[in-house]
């Protein structure tokens, strides 16, 4: 009993230290009843980072959702302009852009290309088709009552919220507490034994992606909603934000070790070290003995953001070596 | 273990506990408390608006306004949206912007009118009617702009001949403007000049060179090239020079001074065109400033600080003639 709360302290403690900094950093300049707000674009970037986690902790990895976002928005919107149809039906056509750009992923990694490699070259491909389906123009004039929906808060807090929270909750489920979600943790510890041990592996790697690409959908929809406009050229680097947090989080790269909590916990660090930066950053701080002033602003968000991920990266590697022991 | 805390620790205080102090804004107390202005660029980090900024200062100098400049490191709407977001919950007095896309930025925008923000954009436009924007700081009448860049060329051509236009991507605002002047203009005045297909390098300077040099490649008789951004132009004017086809193809544009400063030297490039990016980042806070003071800007022909003859067309400000950079007055201009 006691070893178990020590390693859950010690598993657990270098992302929540980070995430207190990160928030006190946030609320020394703004009051906490304004913070919902500003999580409408972090919370899509969760919504990511949550599916992303899945795929991650088989050892995988999903480069294109960035670019599924961008075409699945196009596809709703050509839907909505060119087809006519009402925005509802083409929102649901945009999602299911996105399961079928995850199908592809999925039979790709199936068929046993590296999902680094294949999701590295659908990255390329969707983004060109979103481009070239809409000739890289944007599609905008979309009708209020789909785009305010993106902008509500009912209850207090934005829509994108609700979004996350539901699709946490399942992924939750889906991952910790079925019998297909646990063979994720030995897909990523042993692929190879995994397949011995006659699980279904090409079988659940492809279905993760295919979530993974419907997730990106829905995004697409309330990130079109929140634009008011599709556009071919969106949501780029979004796959590697949502990577950012699962890893900050404390997920394993190389698969095996992880969870949906610690993904969540890494996005709320992610984002208030973002939003705290980004709100402090006039201040200008100095480095006591050093004599050197820096300020908190976008350059070295990235430098500091790219630190603790390196960090956290490390540590993790090292708690996962004393575990074998 | 205790090492990673303490390391995790020390970090959190140099971000925290590293004493903070107040940024150099404007320290002796007013009247009241100062505007606060915040100033978001299309991105961080390039000469073009780096000028934009050097601009601002003065004006925020001048006007003794706390002046906010920040933006993403990459062209990203998403960002500029979020960082307008996070200003708008600070509470903000003013917000001048060059949006990197027009429409996605417009909801954020009239969110921001609707809290009695001030909203003015520069450099580029948001969808005037859905981001109800106050003002938006235009570097230079459009139609002039192209023209002036199309007798450059034609005149140096001889009015005939093959050329082509190095654009940035096909859904550029700026860009797709000026080819819309650009392009009837041509072939009314110059009609013995055949256009080849746009190329469309996006942000890409080697991009830009690649893709002209192919062009003069396969087009040996090619006369005239127009690069209509600070991307495109250097990289044709690089593609010539390599070309070993100095004096024999006409090429001008927009872009800065300091980025063609040696193709004007070697004759690669006789004139090109610009704003001054320093008044127009200039003149967007003080029109901000004059909005939240007085409600609305006078219609017509006006002197606005240090800028002359700016003209106001409704809500379009109107920062004056593009200036012509030559060999000859190519070294008086810092930006």
């Amino acid at each position: 009993m006691k070893t178990s709360f020590f390693s859950l302290v010690r598993t657990w403690s270098v992302p929540w230290i980070l995430f207190s900094l990160a928030l006190a950093l946030t609320l020394s300049s703004i009051e906490p009843a304004k913070l919902p707000e500003l999580w409408r674009k972090p919370a899509d970037i969760g919504t990511l980072a949550v599916a992303m986690t899945a795929i991650m902790l088989t050892g995988g990895i999903d480069l294109s959702v960035g670019s599924i976002v961008a075409l699945s928005g196009v596809v709703l919107g050509l839907l909505y302009r060119d087809l006519h149809w009402p925005i509802g039906m083409a929102a649901m056509g945009g999602v299911l852009a996105g399961t079928v750009a995850g199908m592809i992923n999925g039979s790709l990694i199936a068929s046993g290309i590296a999902p680094l490699v294949a999701t590295l070259a659908t990255m390329a491909l969707f983004r060109g088709l979103a481009m070239a389906l809409v000739d890289g123009q944007r599609i905008a004039n979309l009708p209020s009552s789909f785009t305010d929906f993106a902008w509500d808060s009912p209850g207090g807090l934005p829509t994108q919220i609700y979004l996350l929270m539901g699709i946490s909750l399942l992924f939750y489920i889906f991952v910790h507490h079925t019998w297909q979600g646990r063979s994720l943790f030995a897909i990523g510890e042993n692929k190879l034994a995994a397949e011995f041990a006659a699980l279904p592996v090409r079988r659940i790697e492809a279905s993760l992606y295919i979530l993974s690409g419907t997730v990106a959908g829905l995004v697409a929809v309330m990130q079109t909603a929140y634009g008011g406009a599709a556009v071919p050229d969106s949501a780029r680097g979004f796959e590697l934000q949502a990577i950012a947090c699962v890893v900050l989080g404390g997920t394993r790269v190389t698969g095996g070790f992880g969870s949906i909590p610690r993904t969540l916990l890494g996005l709320a660090t992610l984002a208030h070290l973002q939003i705290g930066f980004s709100l402090n950053s006039r201040r200008e701080f100095w480095i006591p003995g050093l004599n050197t002033s820096f300020r908190l602003d976008a350059d070295m968000q990235l430098i500091i953001v790219g630190a603790l991920v390196i960090l956290v990266a490390v540590i993790n590697e090292r708690l996962a070596g004393r575990r074998r022991e | 273990m205790s090492r990673t805390v303490a390391v995790c620790f020390a970090l959190g205080i140099v971000v925290l506990a590293g004493c903070s102090k107040p940024s150099d804004g404007p320290t002796e107390p007013g009247f009241g408390k100062p505007l606060r202005i915040g100033m978001l660029p299309k991105l961080k980090g390039i000469s073009y608006f780096q000028a934009c900024e050097r601009g601002a200062k003065d004006a925020a100098k001048e006007l003794n306004v706390d002046l906010i400049y920040d933006g993403p490191t990459d062209n990203r709407v998403e960002d500029q949206v979020q960082m307008l977001n996070e200003w708008i919950q600070l509470g903000i007095d003013a917000i001048c912007i060059a949006p990197n896309d027009p429409e996605t930025i417009s909801p954020i925008l009239k969110r921001a009118r609707e809290k009695g923000i001030i909203v003015v954009t520069y450099d580029a436009d948001a969808n005037a009617e859905t981001s109800t924007r106050q003002a938006f700081c235009n570097q230079t009448p459009t139609d002039e702009l192209a023209k002036t860049m199309v007798d450059i060329v034609a005149n140096q051509m001889g009015g005939e001949g093959k050329a082509v236009i190095v654009s940035t991507s096909p859904s550029a605002p700026n860009q797709n403007a000026w080819m819309s002047f650009m392009l009837p203009y041509l072939k009314e005045k110059y009609p013995k000049i055949t256009l080849l297909e746009t190329l469309y390098p996006a942000e890409d300077i080697s991009r830009a060179r690649q893709m002209t040099a192919d062009v003069i490649a396969s087009h040996p008789d090619l006369k005239g090239i127009w690069g209509l951004s600070s991307v495109a132009l250097p990289g044709a004017a690089e593609a010539v020079r390599q070309s070993k086809k100095i004096g024999q193809i006409a090429v001008t544009g927009v872009t800065l001074p300091s980025e063609l400063r040696e193709y004007v030297k070697d004759g690669t490039v006789k004139e090109f065109c610009l704003w001054n990016p320093e008044d127009l980042g200039y003149l967007a806070i003080h029109v901000a400033k004059v909005l939240k003071e007085k409600g609305a800007l006078k219609e017509g022909a006006q002197d606005i600080g240090r800028v002359k003859g700016v003209r106001v067309n409704g809500t379009e400000v109107i920062l004056g003639p593009p200036i012509i950079f030559s060999k000859d007055n190519i070294d008086s201009y810092k930006f």
